[in-house]
């Protein structure tokens, strides 16, 4: 078994932080080794320092035994390294054929030479069995397609690593088989693949080696068939960890939001709303499943009042709200947690305290009139970083400082404050790491006992069957099936996100 | 107002208002360059400027209007290359550095033409580009004299516009720019040299733009006099977000405010009974109105006016 | 008060590490200029010092400092309430102009009111011409979005030439040859406060404006609103704030200082409006905003400075023939080196103080930053 990749001591500091401390990682030929840990443990550090894209504070690589300087991209493509990145890097406004050859574009004389590249993607395409086609516009192309794409460009380029970076987050159930598939064919022919993650599941099917980074050491490389998932579990987070949510019987009440036959233009075709209907009762968590880009975020923001709805209602508590301002919606209850911590749920450069106002900051008690009564205001931020703990080096420290899982904390603790009876959240565990995602699902559990109506927007199944008493699944802007928390299971999810309907299935059965 | 309809007085305005248009133009395709790497060079107008007043004080010299446009070019490019460096290496907001380098563009440029040749009656004049007639061609009736007696610097305008078209769209050089104008990320990791790509295209900007500048006391006034840019590159901006960012669309949104300058010098020539405040406001007045009517989700390059750092965490 | 103490000792640091960023720039700038003056022959150490006993060595000097500094500190601060709100407003010559338009026409087209309230008309309808002037372009960039950049400049451009034709025939004055309106009575002129200066009631009016601007922008929901306005739109929008109702509002407002700097400028100084009466107040006014951080306190110190730049410059430029356009040279390279020491600070700040939070952080299951 030859050794393709070898990373020695690694060690990179940002100021004083240390994103990876003394890491060493082994990569064998046709081998798919996976990097294991939580969110900000600093895998994607790694992968970006072997990519060229950052230098290491100290450390050596070595690619097939030689020692190697890698200073840039190009230089880590010319050693026939690729990376698919977790967030896509292709150029939407681009097409496929110009997304692969950007930066290795074939030229006759001056000009750009497309015919070779094109029928050589075509060709990759074909003997990977990958669907894409060279002259669509990237921005036009699904989620899972335009991974692909990201596929064909280190194809393209003759890599023998293949570095993915969380690649399955984006794909329905399905979509993750095929992948895997072409993952197994492409190490079966020789190329290496690091396949980075934070799921367990995953991990254990696909990877012949785990290597577990923990808050940027690297704590144990284990063959997998060797490992069990509490073991990895524990290896990642350092402690036990407990993957069953307890979960009170609630009885639900009085139906408390009401959506009726909804049609909502969205960013593309896939995710415009088409009839929409469905409730959600006091002392229930609804939970929507579906890839990302089939609606959920239009339906949420068509809710909060961010999007305009052109047919349908919603109701809340017997008021209609359709259409009306954020405002309006939030003086009838309705609270979010929106899907982008950053730049929507807080203003990234105020401090804590003038965020924890940003929903009702022109409300009794914190202003009076015209002025902001900021000893109120401090107080009450207080409560909150006490309640919730929230771990910050003061309330006048600004937002864009606290770690994800602080900052939803804090919007969670806001949004939580203003006493909703229906809170929408959107996401609310995305890129957090276990304690941080254990306390958000603990708090969520716990409005859903005191009668709170929950809509619960993630691309984790594990957390919607965990934590919803019904599912909801969306593909392509409409409702595919409404099932119980005792009838779901992953198949039957997976084939309702790939856009099968519940009556189409039983009409299959009967 | 019988006169307006006279063949004439039409053929001279049209020709009039492509040779009023240049400076413009040349601002605007180098904007497009600058603007489609992601740099929002708001120092044109400043740009522009030296550039006229390197070209003025290079053919002033040495009477050569081609080392005089050559002096516009380099004014331009080496402005252009301060906004570089520190827009790009440094990572300086964009927008007030652009402002900022136009204030010491006015500075600079007024300072020493006052030094060198102080408050005179009659300002120092220079040598302007003659008209040169293309054989045959120049005799087509009405088409002729407006197309094809102009000066040099209008025939190489049509050359840049073409080959600056094919550049962007057709080759290698014009892929990378726009995808660092896109999502210079993406770019890098292709690798695609990110600073590389935006110094040029920034300083071909500025060059464009001075040798634009350059036109106006080269080709137009036959002097110089302060702040003698009067807003144009701003009107250039304005017209690169008209053209979409494209080199043909702009090309024409660039001849319609040629147009407007060159009418309102004839209107006033006339002895038209309009004051002629109301005639200079022409230019002005016409970008605010392409402004309201550019369409409202008319975007440009998605990461324009953002610096770009590799290490940001 | 552990925790007061050290914030304020940590402010303390800050605001040393930013006097000494600009006491290099202005030092670096001066000395750049110094060479320019070299150029042309004369002496820099005689230009400095004719710049210093320009201002200082008399008390009409710092009279005419004062004069100078109060429409860029007037326009300043409505600048900075823009660019608080995330907009860039260049379209203070412009807004000046109309205000001071305004002023004078209806100062001297009404006759027979009593002094006060007449003077409370000339400051409010100088105030709304130059916020409709403003707002023209805040309502387009809120509704089409266009760049206000470039629309407040074209507005300048419209503005001069209005002014220029109305001095020039329907508002000239009829008693004499000049482009220029009729003169404003003489009990409506703002009162001297330095005698045998030029200095009058304006600084303080700015002075108080400045008050106000402070109090708006850090106490009330107001100017709340237009922070958030200004670092993050789509947040704002979640939070319930009309953007668009802002943006216009915000650039009116700015307008509006604009226009009563234009009328202070007519009433304290030159008792009509002639061809020409504002040199670029309002790209210097930008310049004063920056160097003063946008806050109300910084701007006054920066507007004085500025202030005496210009006067400075005037001198040099009668004592030593040294063009007074140098002051553009001089404060843009002020400028420009205090905002590259700035960023860089700033980018030296954000690389060391997350691994501190890191530490302060750490607790049994390591939260650690993303």
């Amino acid at each position: 078994m030859k050794t393709i990749l070898k990373m020695q001591g690694i060690t990179k500091q940002f100021g004083v932080f240390k994103a990876n401390d003394d890491i060493d990682l082994e990569v064998n030929e046709g081998e798919i080794h996976a990097l294991l840990g939580e969110n900000g443990a600093g895998k994607s550090t790694l992968m970006n320092i072997l990519y060229g894209l950052y230098s290491p504070t100290s450390g050596e690589i070595f690619i097939k035994g030689k020692k190697v300087t890698i200073d840039s991209p190009l230089k880590a493509i010319d050693l026939g390294i690729g990376m698919i990145h977790q967030h896509f890097m292709l150029i939407p406004a681009f097409t496929v054929l110009e997304n692969v050859i950007l930066g290795s574009e074939p030229t006759k004389r001056a000009f750009l030479d497309l015919q070779e590249a094109r029928s050589r993607i075509i060709e990759l395409a074909k003997r990977h069995s990958l669907r894409v086609d060279p002259d669509a516009k990237v921005s036009n192309l699904s989620v899972g397609l335009q991974q692909q794409v990201e596929i064909i460009k280190a194809l393209y380029r003759n890599a023998d690593l293949l570095i993915l970076d969380e690649p399955t987050g984006v794909l329905t159930p399905q979509e993750n088989v095929e992948l895997f598939e072409t993952l197994r064919s492409l190490a079966k022919n020789g190329h290496s693949i690091i396949f980075i993650s934070h799921k367990l599941d995953e991990v254990l099917e696909i990877s012949d080696r785990v290597s577990v980074l923990r808050r940027g050491k690297k704590i144990a490389t284990v063959n997998t068939k060797d490992v069990s998932k509490q073991e990895l579990a524990r290896l990642m987070v350092g402690r036990e960890v407990v993957f069953n949510v307890n979960k009170e019987p609630v009885v639900p009440g009085k139906e408390l939001l009401q959506i009726k036959d909804l049609h909502v233009t969205g960013e593309r075709l896939a995710s415009t709303l088409k009839g929409i209907s469905f409730s959600v009762r006091e002392g229930e968590i609804v939970g929507v499943a579906g890839v990302d880009g089939n609606g959920q975020t239009e339906l949420i923001e068509a809710i909060a009042g961010l999007r305009k709805v052109e047919s349908g209602q919603i109701i809340v508590n017997g008021v209609d709200i359709t259409n009306k301002s954020p405002k309006e919606i939030l003086e009838q209850k309705v609270c979010l947690i929106p899907e982008d911590r950053k730049e929507v749920g807080s203003v990234n450069k105020f401090n804590l305290a003038e965020n924890a106002i940003l929903r009702n900051h022109c409300k009794k008690p914190f202003a009076n009139k015209l002025f902001i009564n900021f000893k109120e205001v401090n107080r009450h931020t207080d409560n909150l970083i006490k309640e919730y703990d929230i771990r910050a080096a003061g309330k006048e420290m600004q937002a864009n400082l606290l770690s994800g899982g602080n900052l939803q904390k804090l919007i969670l603790a806001r949004e939580i404050n203003m006493k909703p009876q229906v809170l929408l959240a959107m996401h609310p565990t995305r890129g957090l790491d276990v304690g941080a995602i254990e306390f958000i699902q603990k708090k969520l559990l716990e409005q859903r006992s005191k009668g709170i109506g929950i809509l619960l927007v993630s691309t984790e199944l594990d957390e919607i069957m965990n934590l919803s008493d019904r599912i909801i699944v969306m593909c392509n802007g409409i409702i595919t099936g409404i099932l119980e928390q005792k009838d779901a299971d992953i198949e039957l999810i997976g084939r309702l996100m790939a856009g099968e309907t519940l009556s189409e299935l039983y009409e299959v059965v009967s | 107002m019988s006169s307006f309809l006279n063949q004439v007085f039409l053929v001279t305005f049209l020709a009039a208002s492509i040779r009023m248009a240049v400076p413009i133009l040349l601002a605007a395709i180098g904007e497009i360059f600058a603007e489609r790497a992601g740099i929002s060079n708001i120092n044109l107008e400043g740009q522009m400027l030296v550039g006229a007043f390197g070209a003025f004080l290079a053919t002033y010299y040495t009477n050569s209007l081609l080392l005089g446009t050559l002096a516009g070019a380099i004014s331009g490019a080496l402005l252009a290359l301060l906004l570089a460096y520190v827009c790009i290496t440094l990572k300086v907001d964009q927008i007030i550095t652009g402002i900022t380098l136009n204030i010491f563009a006015t500075g600079i440029t007024s300072f020493i033409y006052r030094a060198l040749f102080g408050v005179t009656s009659l300002p120092p004049a220079v040598s302007t580009y003659k008209t040169i007639s293309i054989p045959i061609l120049g005799k087509i009736p009405f088409l002729g004299p407006i197309l094809f007696e102009q000066n040099i610097l209008v025939y190489i305008t049509v050359i840049i516009f073409i080959i600056a078209n094919i550049l962007l769209f057709k080759t290698k050089p014009g892929l990378r720019i726009r995808a660092a104008g896109e999502y210079p990320r993406a770019a890098e990791t292709m690798g695609v040299n990110i600073f590389e790509v935006r110094y040029i295209s920034t300083m071909i900007c500025g060059a464009l733009a001075g040798i634009g500048g350059a036109f106006l006391p080269l080709g137009i006034l036959g002097g110089f006099v302060e702040k003698i840019s009067a807003g144009r590159g701003f009107i250039a901006l304005a017209i690169v977000i008209f053209g979409k960012w494209s080199p043909y669309k702009a090309l024409g949104a660039g001849l319609l405010f040629g147009a407007a300058d060159a009418l309102q010098l004839r209107l006033q020539a006339m002895g038209m009974q309009m004051p002629y405040q109301f005639l200079l406001m022409l230019p002005y007045l016409l970008t605010i109105f392409a402004m309201v009517f550019t369409g409202k989700n008319t975007v440009g390059p998605a990461a324009v006016g953002k610096p770009y750092d590799r290490e940001e965490i | 008060m552990n925790n007061a103490t050290s914030t304020i000792k940590k402010n303390w640091q800050i605001m040393k590490k930013e006097i000494v960023t600009i006491l290099l720039s202005i030092l670096a700038a001066f000395l750049i200029t110094g060479f320019f003056i070299k150029t042309i022959g004369a002496s820099p150490l005689q230009a400095f010092l004719a710049l210093i006993s320009g201002i200082f060595g008399r008390i009409y000097g710092i009279g005419e400092m004062l004069v100078k500094a109060t429409p860029l500190l007037i326009i300043g601060l409505g600048v900075a309430i823009a660019f608080k709100a995330g907009l860039t407003n260049l379209g203070g010559d412009g807004q000046f102009y109309m205000g001071a338009l305004a002023a004078v026409w209806v100062g001297t087209t009404f006759s027979g009111i009593p002094v006060f309230i007449h003077i409370v008309l000339i400051i409010i309808s100088a105030a709304i011409a130059g916020a409709i002037w403003g707002g023209i372009a805040g309502f387009l960039k809120a509704k089409l979005n266009t760049n206000e950049i470039i629309m407040t400049i074209m507005m300048n451009y419209v503005a001069t030439y209005f002014v220029s034709y109305l001095v020039h025939n329907p508002l000239k004055d009829p008693n004499g040859f000049l482009p220029q309106t009729r003169q404003i009575a003489s009990q409506l002129q703002l009162p001297q406060i330095i005698p045998n200066t030029r200095s009058n009631l304006g600084i303080l009016i700015g002075l108080v404006l400045a008050v106000v601007v402070y109090i708006l922008l850090s106490k009330t929901i107001w100017g709340y609103r237009i922070r958030a306005v200004g670092f993050s739109k789509k947040a704002s929008v979640y939070a319930g704030i009309n953007t668009g109702l802002y943006t216009t509002a915000v650039m009116a407002v700015s307008g509006a200082f604009a226009g009563v700097a234009g009328m202070v400028e007519v009433y304290g100084i030159h008792y009509r409006v002639l061809d020409g009466i504002s040199p670029d107040y309002g790209f210097t006014a930008m310049v004063v905003a920056l160097l003063g951080r946008l806050h109300p306190a910084g701007i006054i110190i920066a507007s004085l400075f500025m202030g005496s730049l210009l006067v400075g410059a005037n001198s040099m430029q009668v004592s030593m023939k040294v063009p007074s356009s140098i002051v553009y040279i001089t404060q843009s390279l002020v400028i420009l080196l205090i905002i590259i020491g700035r960023s860089l600070e700033g980018k030296r700040q954000q690389k060391v103080l997350p691994s501190k939070l890191v530490i302060s952080m750490k607790d049994k299951e390591g939260i650690v930053n993303e």
